[in-house]
This record gives C-alpha cells, sequence and structure tokens, in this order.
C-alpha cells in the first residue's frame, strides 16, 4: 500500500506535460526559444546566475574558513550566525533589499556619506577646487538594473555557498597543509596548491546548488529588476499567469531543466571517474 | 647558558580563524546578510505613506495595527498556518516511510526512483511549480477547489507535501545510516514482533531525524512562495504570497511589519529546534 | 658515535592554558645518530617533536640547531623535515610529484629535480612507481614516499612520528631494518616518536625517556636498561620486579636493605644509579628490583643465594626459545621469571601450585629511586 502511494505522488513531481494544450506534439515552440529576444533572455539569465555564483564563492570560501578552523565552541555559533538569515523567508529577505538598493535607499546614503567624508578631506587637504570627486555625488542605480539583480541573488544565496564548502574543509586533514609547510611552502603557496585541490569536491558542490537555484530566480529579478531585468523564470510565469501561453511557459522550463540535468549529470560522471579512479580505497 | 625567554601566542600556521584579514571578511559577511534584515525591521516603524518607504520620516506603530486588522493578511496567515501544520504532518510520515523503504529493501529500479524522490530536492523551485500547476489543471484542481475550508487549500497542501518530503526523507535517511542492525536483530531474537521492532527500537533511534525533518518541512512550506504562486487562486492566499501582492501595489511600513512579524516567528522556530536538539543530545547517546 | 651535538634543546616548556605538555625539558642530540623520544600517551614526545618542527612554539626555552636558535623560525623555513604519523601523501598528486614538492618549493630547477627525484625512489626501492597516485598505493609504500619526499631535501634533521605503528608485525620489522639502513646510507640525523618500547630500544642509538611531560633519562638502550635512573624507566623498558624497602643503610662499599618479602639484603654499590644520600628517613622513596630474567626457579631450597622467595608454581608459557613460569607469591604481584626449556619441562612435572625456590644474586638487583623528578642522569 505504501509503495503505490508513493508512485502516486511521484506523479506529481515529475508530470511536466510535453508540449501542446491538445497535445499535437509541435516543436514551433521549441522553435521560438530560438529567437533572438529569448536567447538574449536566456544568455543574460546564465550570466547573472554565473557571475553571482562566482562570487559568492569568493566571498564564501573564506568564511568557510574560518568558521571550519575556529574553536569547537565558537563553530556551532558562527554556523548559526550565518545560517539564521537563511531560514528566513525568501520574499521578505529580498524585499528588504529595495530599502537598501534604491536611490535613495541606505547603499547610496553610505556612499553619499563616504564621498562627503572624501570630499572633506579633499578640502583640508587644499585639492577642493580640482573637483576629483565631481561637483556633487550622483547615487548609483541598482534597482532596475542588472547589477540590483546580482547583489539580490548573492544576498540570497550566500549561506547555500558556504555550507558545502565548510563541510569540506572541516573534514579536511590538517596534516596535510603541516607537510607542505614542513616541506618548505609559504603559505600562500600552501593554500592554492593543497588547500583549495582537497576542497575542490565542496567547491564543485557549492557552485552547484548555488547556480541552479540562480538560474531558477524568480522573485529577485521580479522584485529588484523592476521589470527592466527579465530572467528565465519571469518569462515563464507569465506564460502561465498573464499570456496564457502554457506550451511555451513549458518549453522554457523543460529548457531549465535540461540545463540543470546536464550540470547534475556532469557531477555525476565526474564522481563516477573519480570512484573508478581510485578503485578500492584504502 | 642563556636565560629562558617567553614567547607571545602567535596563531599558528594554518589558525585562519584568528587572522585579521579573514575575520574582517567574516565580518563583512554577516554585516551584509544582518543589515537588509534590521533595516526591514526599523522601517517598520516609519510613519511614511508615500515614497516607497524608504525616507525616514518619524516613529510609529500604527502600522503593526494595520496589519493585524487587515483582514485578508490574518486569513492569508491562518491559512499558511494550516497549510504548514498539514503539510508537515504528512510529510514527516511519508518522508519516513520512504527513508526505511529505501534503507531496508532493494527492489527492481530502485535507483531511479531514489532519483524521483530526490527531484524536488534538486530542480529549480520554477519548474516544481509549473509541472504541478499543469497536473493539478488537467485534474481541475487548479485555483478554487472548493469552498469549504480547509479543503479548499487542499491543492497547495498537497503541492507542499510533494517537494517537502524528500527533504525530510533525506534527513530522516542520514538518521538512517548511524542505525546499528544488530539491535534490531537483538530485539527480534527476544522476541519481538515485526511491528514491535519498528515502534521500540527503530523509532526512538529515528526521533532526532524525524523532529528535524518536520522543522525542515514546516520551515519550507511556510516559506514557500513560487510554487505556492503558480497552484493557488484568487480565494486562496497565503502569507507570502499576500505580501508579494502587496508589494506590486505599494510599499508601505505595513508589509515591513509583517514581515518583521514572520521573521520572529522564524527565529522562535529556530530556538525551538536548537532546544531540542541540545535536549536530544544530552538524552540519547547513540 | 661521537659526542657532536648538532641539536640542543635547552629548558624547554609548554604550557597549555594551566597544564604543562612540556617541563623544563633539555637535552642534546648528536649528529647522524638515530635519537628516540619514547613514553606513554600524554608524555609530551608529540609537543617536543612539533616544537622541532615549528608547528609549536615553546612558552619558554631555547632550541638550537648547529647553535642557532630556531624559536619563532617558521616550519618552512628550519632546515628539520618531518614524516607524519599519517604520512600525509597529497591526495591529488602522483607519486613523483609529491616527492618533487619540497626541491619545486626551494626553487630548484626542473632538471635537477627530476634528477633528484628518481633517486629518491630508487632509494625507497620505488623506482617503478613514479606515476602511480597515492590511492593505489599500500600503507607501507605511502610511508616509503612520505620517506623519499623528505629524503630527496637533505635536511639537517628528519623527524618520524610513530613511523611503524601503523604497519602490521611483518612489515613492522622489515621497515625497521630499513629504516635503520637507510640512515646510515644518507648520515642524516634522525629523531623517533614512538610509545613501544621494543621498537626504540631495536632502532635507536640513544633514548630520550619522557613521562608527564618531564624527560626522565637519556641513554643508550643497554644504559637504559641496565642502569636505569628510576622505577618508572626501568618498568617502562622492560618487565621488572620491585619490592619496597623498610631500611636502608650504607657503607662504603655496601648498601644494606632491608626488602620487604627478601629480608635483609646487603647490595654492592654498583648496583646504584644515582648519588643520592640513603638512610632510614627517605627508604620509603625507594624500591629494589629484579628483572626476570635474572630470577631462577627451582624445586628444592638453594643452597647459596642472596635472596631468596617462596612462593607456588603457576602457568608456565612456552615462548619457543626459552619459557615464562609464572610464581605466586603471598602478599604481593606474583613473579614471572625467564626459565630454559630444559629446566621448564622439570617444572612442569612438578604441576601446578608445587611450592618453588625463587632466587637471585645481590649484583643482579638494581635500588632505584621511585621517581627520579629531578632532570636525567647521563
Amino acid at each position: 500500500m505504501v509503495p503505490l502511494a508513493i508512485v502516486f505522488l511521484y506523479s506529481f513531481g515529475e508530470n511536466v506535460s510535453i508540449v501542446e494544450v491538445k497535445t499535437t506534439w509541435t516543436l514551433d515552440n521549441y522553435a521560438r526559444i530560438f529567437r533572438p529576444e529569448i536567447m538574449t533572455l536566456l544568455w543574460r539569465t546564465l550570466w547573472i546566475a554565473l557571475f553571482a555564483t562566482i562570487v559568492c564563492l569568493i566571498v564564501g570560501f573564506p568564511v568557510a574558513l574560518v568558521i571550519a578552523t575556529a574553536s569547537p565552541s565558537a563553530k556551532a555559533w558562527l554556523l548559526l550566525l550565518i545560517m539564521l538569515p537563511f531560514w528566513t523567508n525568501l520574499l521578505i529577505r529580498t524585499y528588504s533589499l529595495l530599502n537598501i538598493l534604491g536611490t535613495r535607499g541606505r547603499l547610496n546614503e553610505f556612499m553619499g556619506w563616504i564621498w562627503l567624508r572624501c570630499n572633506d578631506f579633499l578640502h583640508l587637504v587644499g585639492a577642493g577646487d580640482l573637483g576629483l570627486l565631481g561637483a556633487k555625488f550622483v547615487p548609483i542605480k541598482y534597482l532596475g538594473t542588472p547589477s540590483g539583480v546580482v547583489l539580490g541573488i548573492i544576498y540570497v544565496s550566500l549561506p547555500f555557498a558556504i555550507l558545502p564548502i565548510y563541510s569540506s574543509l572541516e573534514r579536511m586533514d590538517k596534516s596535510f597543509l603541516e607537510a607542505s609547510m614542513d616541506l618548505g611552502a609559504g603559505q600562500l603557496q600552501t593554500f592554492f596548491r593543497i588547500l583549495v585541490p582537497l576542497a575542490m569536491p565542496g567547491i564543485l558542490t557549492a557552485f552547484i546548488i548555488t547556480f541552479i537555484p540562480a538560474l531558477g530566480q524568480f522573485l529577485t529579478p521580479e522584485l529588484l529588476g523592476r521589470g527592466q531585468v527579465d530572467m528565465v523564470a519571469n518569462v515563464i510565469q507569465r506564460q502561465f499567469k498573464g499570456a496564457n501561453d502554457w506550451p511555451f511557459g513549458s518549453a522554457l522550463s523543460l529548457m531549465l531543466l535540461y540545463v540543470t540535468f546536464i550540470l547534475l549529470a556532469l557531477r555525476a560522471f565526474g564522481d563516477i571517474a573519480k570512484a573508478r579512479r581510485e578503485g578500492h580505497h584504502q | 647558558m642563556k636565560i629562558a625567554r617567553r614567547y607571545r601566542n602567535k596563531p599558528k600556521p594554518f589558525d585562519y580563524s584568528r587572522k585579521w584579514s579573514l575575520r574582517t571578511v567574516f565580518l563583512g559577511a554577516t554585516l551584509f546578510l544582518y543589515i537588509p534584515i534590521f533595516v526591514l525591521i526599523i522601517f517598520s516603524f516609519n510613519n511614511s505613506r508615500r515614497g516607497g518607504n524608504v525616507i525616514w520620516k518619524g516613529f510609529t506603530t500604527k502600522y503593526y495595527d494595520k496589519a493585524f486588522n487587515n483582514e485578508d493578511l490574518m486569513l492569508a496567515f491562518g491559512n499558511t498556518l494550516t497549510i504548514a501544520v498539514i503539510s508537515t504532518l504528512v510529510s514527516v510520515v511519508l518522508g519516513t516511510l520512504t527513508a526505511i523503504l529505501f534503507w531496508r529493501f532493494r527492489f527492481p529500479l530502485k535507483p531511479l526512483f531514489e532519483g524521483l524522490v530526490s527531484l524536488p530536492i534538486v530542480i529549480p523551485e520554477i519548474c516544481m511549480g509549473v509541472s504541478l500547476a499543469m497536473f493539478f489543471s488537467k485534474m481541475g484542481w487548479l485555483g478554487n477547489t472548493s469552498d469549504i475550508w480547509p479543503l479548499n487549500l487542499i491543492n497547495i497542501i498537497i503541492a507542499h507535501i510533494t517537494f517537502s518530503f524528500p527533504f525530510a526523507a533525506m534527513v530522516i535517511r542520514t538518521r538512517l545510516q548511524s542505525f546499528n542492525r544488530e539491535m534490531e536483530e537483538a530485539a527480534l531474537d527476544l522476541g519481538a514482533g515485526e511491528f514491535q521492532v519498528f515502534k521500540d527500537i527503530l523509532l526512538p533511534h529515528l526521533k532526532p531525524g524525524i523532529v528535524a525533518g518536520a522543522l525542515l518541512a514546516f520551515t519550507l512550506s511556510l516559506d514557500d512562495f513560487i510554487v505556492t504562486f503558480f497552484v493557488s487562486g484568487p480565494n486562496t492566499v497565503t502569507f507570502p504570497v499576500k505580501i508579494y501582492s502587496m508589494v506590486r501595489f505599494s510599499v508601505t511600513p505595513e508589509i515591513n511589519a509583517a514581515s518583521t512579524v514572520l521573521i520572529l516567528l522564524t527565529l522562535l522556530l529556530t530556538f525551538f529546534a536548537l532546544r531540542l536538539q541540545r535536549k536530544e543530545l544530552d538524552g540519547s547517546h547513540d | 658515535m661521537t659526542d657532536n651535538p648538532i641539536v640542543s634543546i635547552r629548558n624547554i616548556s609548554k604550557y597549555f592554558g594551566k597544564v604543562a605538555a612540556l617541563e623544563n625539558v633539555s637535552l642534546d642530540i648528536n649528529a647522524g645518530e638515530i635519537f628516540a623520544l619514547l613514553g606513554p600517551s600524554g608524555c609530551g614526545k608529540s609537543t617536543l617533536l612539533r616544537i622541532l618542527s615549528g608547528f609549536e612554539t615553546p612558552s619558554q626555552g631555547e632550541l638550537l640547531l648547529d647553535n642557532k636558535d630556531l624559536v619563532g623560525l617558521k616550519p618552512n623555513k628550519r632546515p628539520i623535515n618531518m614524516v607524519f604519523q599519517s604520512y600525509a601523501v597529497f591526495p591529488h598528486m602522483s607519486v613523483e610529484d609529491n616527492v618533487a614538492y619540497g626541491l619545486k618549493m626551494e626553487g630548484v630547477a626542473k632538471p635537477e629535480i627530476k634528477q633528484r627525484v628518481t633517486e629518491a625512489l630508487e632509494q625507497v626501492h620505488l623506482g617503478e612507481f613514479g606515476q602511480r597516485r597515492p590511492h593505489q598505493l599500500s600503507g607501507g609504500q605511502r610511508q616509503r614516499v612520505a620517506l623519499a619526499r623528505v629524503l630527496v631535501k637533505k635536511p639537517r634533521l628528519l623527524l618520524l612520528d610513530e613511523p611503524l605503528s601503523a604497519l602490521d608485525a611483518k612489515l613492522r620489522d622489515a621497515m625497521r631494518l630499513e629504516l635503520v639502513k637507510l640512515q646510515e646510507s644518507v648520515g642524516i640525523t634522525f629523531v623517533i616518536v614512538t610509545h613501544d618500547q621494543s621498537e626504540a630500544m631495536a632502532i635507536a642509538d640513544r633514548i630520550a625517556v619522557l613521562n608527564e611531560g618531564r624527560l626522565r633519562q637519556v641513554a643508550t638502550p643497554a644504559d637504559l636498561y641496565q642502569h636505569p635512573v628510576d622505577a618508572f624507566v626501568a618498568d617502562f623498558v622492560g618487565k621488572i620486579h620491585c619490592f619496597d624497602l623498610s631500611s636502608i643503610r650504607s657503607t662504603d662499599e655496601l648498601v644494606r636493605i632491608d626488602a620487604k618479602g627478601l629480608g635483609e639484603l646487603a647490595l654492592p654499590l654498583s648496583s646504584m644509579s644515582s648519588q643520592t644520600i640513603l638512610d632510614d628517613a627517605n627508604s620509603s622513596d625507594f624500591v629494589v628490583a629484579i628483572r626476570p630474567e635474572h630470577i631462577q626457579v627451582s624445586l628444592s631450597q638453594p643452597a647459596q643465594a642472596d635472596a631468596t622467595l617462596l612462593g607456588r608454581l603457576g602457568d608456565i608459557a612456552f615462548q619457543g626459545q626459552h619459557s615464562i613460569v609464572e610464581i605466586m607469591i603471598d602478599g604481593r604481584d606474583s613473579l614471572t621469571a625467564i626459565v630454559q626449556n630444559s629446566d621448564a619441562q622439570v617444572l612442569h612435572n612438578a604441576g601446578q601450585g608445587a611450592p618453588v625456590w625463587n632466587h637471585w644474586t645481590a649484583a643482579n638487583m638494581l635500588l632505584l629511586p621511585k621517581d627520579a623528578s629531578n632532570g636525567p642522569n647521563r
């Protein structure tokens, strides 16, 4: 009885119908994908997600390193500190960025304050009239631009990226690092030649679990992009709720699924190849 | 013979957590993560009607009043809680059964099923939303399914169960891996029946995993937006969906107030979760 | 081996909070010798090794290599290399790359690296394994990679952390020989940390015995065995039976003691290993001891013996070359004696529980302080 119930529920999860409302098995919708505006959309989605993911990894790695090498009592607290925002609702977190990133928002306020201080300093040293910083502070527009969306995605994805890296660093045998140093390598050399390669599995996992959700982001581009910056998910949503063009929406979301699966398959093949090389692990 | 000298406690070569350069990055990241939330909470007290609630105009708590008196909002909140509770209960049961099934038995095409169960975990939420919407529409369950509460929420509940029970199953499965099979065999040897073994031996061991899975499922349901958005109709609104429509309409401190309440709720949940976890760790020595 | 110290450890102490991992340890290590740091877990030997390699800084004291103080010098700048207990062979590099790593860090030219790596691998009998990956190697092979990796750098000092503990018995014996041969051929000073006294005694030229952070004795294996500085050291390096004393009197040539269970004995002064003042006042600080191989067991009372003890025959364990006989004595732990097989046969025929006389000469006895905590004696 139980297995049947499970099968029944699986049919939910993987029920993505093929193409048309009337199921005419046409490939028109897929063809539409290759039109320039859609390709631009996909390209933009890819780049935003990629850029955000890379920044998350670059910032996440040091943070994970700090937590992994902290004292055991501190570790739990630090981990909690970083993970707590993750538990907060995605919508709320994205919404909170509206106040920060607006032209009159907190970030620009802060930059303006810095500008004033620098300007005052320049006046102090007598270079005031040179107008080095411009006549007045020009706030940077984040909302409605790709940079705002990227910042938004970084903001919601960062805790996600930290966890796998932390996990892999925590498990690492410290004696590898010490051996490297003993043999004459400096801190930096040890970091790049030994630490990073050995942490690579964690880094790859972090990449995948950050990149895939980033590709499918809806709320962030919607709220922070103000209609100017669309990612794939926004267009998909419009097909279902607005344009009522369900087949096209399905085609697009299937594209997204394909990309996801390709990435996962690559990862799986990588793991299998590695396992085969290592054979009978000692 | 020289006199012995003392050496200061410098950080050792790989004591990264003591290096100031890394500590700064950590601090920066923490600030980055928390400042927007704090700003949100602060601005829920802002006395500003227009202008997108960006400029501070004075302190007031009237928007909390507004939020609590907003019938639609409160209804949405009630819906969210109902959905979360029901979906959590079912998810946990399903998750436990699934986990045990995979741990215990071999059956044909097992890897396929394992893949299917982990599907909701890896795919982007929007794909889940799309596929569930299409499924429901084929079954005629999309939007309003009934006028009787809570049946009108049933489709959302089913959707939530679908994407949260794999997470619960994953957590429980991890806990299962630490189970010593011999305990089960010892109980059988002493005369216990299969069901008794399950009830008296396996279930208690799984308790921490079940609790963790339940909390995870609850949080996922509480926070869900995309899937709910795709599956619900105008009369069946959940808290996040309601807030979304409010945001699209106009940004007021009322939204901040409602959000702050949700944040507090989440914090409370996390606090309880940790408390439970600590008690479990102190209590059971497995 | 001439006394030619290349390393001097002077008054080194290390505190972790209030706990003293090392307290006021001083010793010299001679060039070209195999030196062992021996002691039970927690005695501080690993801490001392880490101080030598540079991964710990001492709270106090000096560490001189070729008369230069190393304290404060980072590990990668020291002419000292270590073979870690886990070997720490880098899993993401081939054997060759592992061995070449240290040379790469030194900035040695590629062709020279290639040549030295090949030589080093030959030296540890891994000549054909250059391209293999660590996960394809057995534990013993990985250890040899770790050895090659450090030998290729020709350090002034080579540290080995429990080199034989991870190997199975047969491999251990083989590796023991190989290590000694290797050291002889390269001439580098080795410092080995181990908790296994038989290992230390078999390999080392000199051994330092540590306990609870303090140095007990530094001596050659033979000296350590025959002239232990106190009862702890004596017991650590081999089985020994100790008897409490109720009185001590010393004259010019003899020391007269009254040992509980043995009665009055006169010992020649040579059985003393320290020049402390002996009298009844500190008799409780001393014990008199005898090693199993010096105990004679007979079925009839010996006509002439310095020390005699009556007991009952217990188990006889055949060991191949000899037998180990257990004797039960009233009022104390049982004794073990090492007995020739022919004699053991006689005892065996007498049957378990038979009364036996255990005797030995006073000259074989050791008069030892229970705890010589005032530093080492040479």
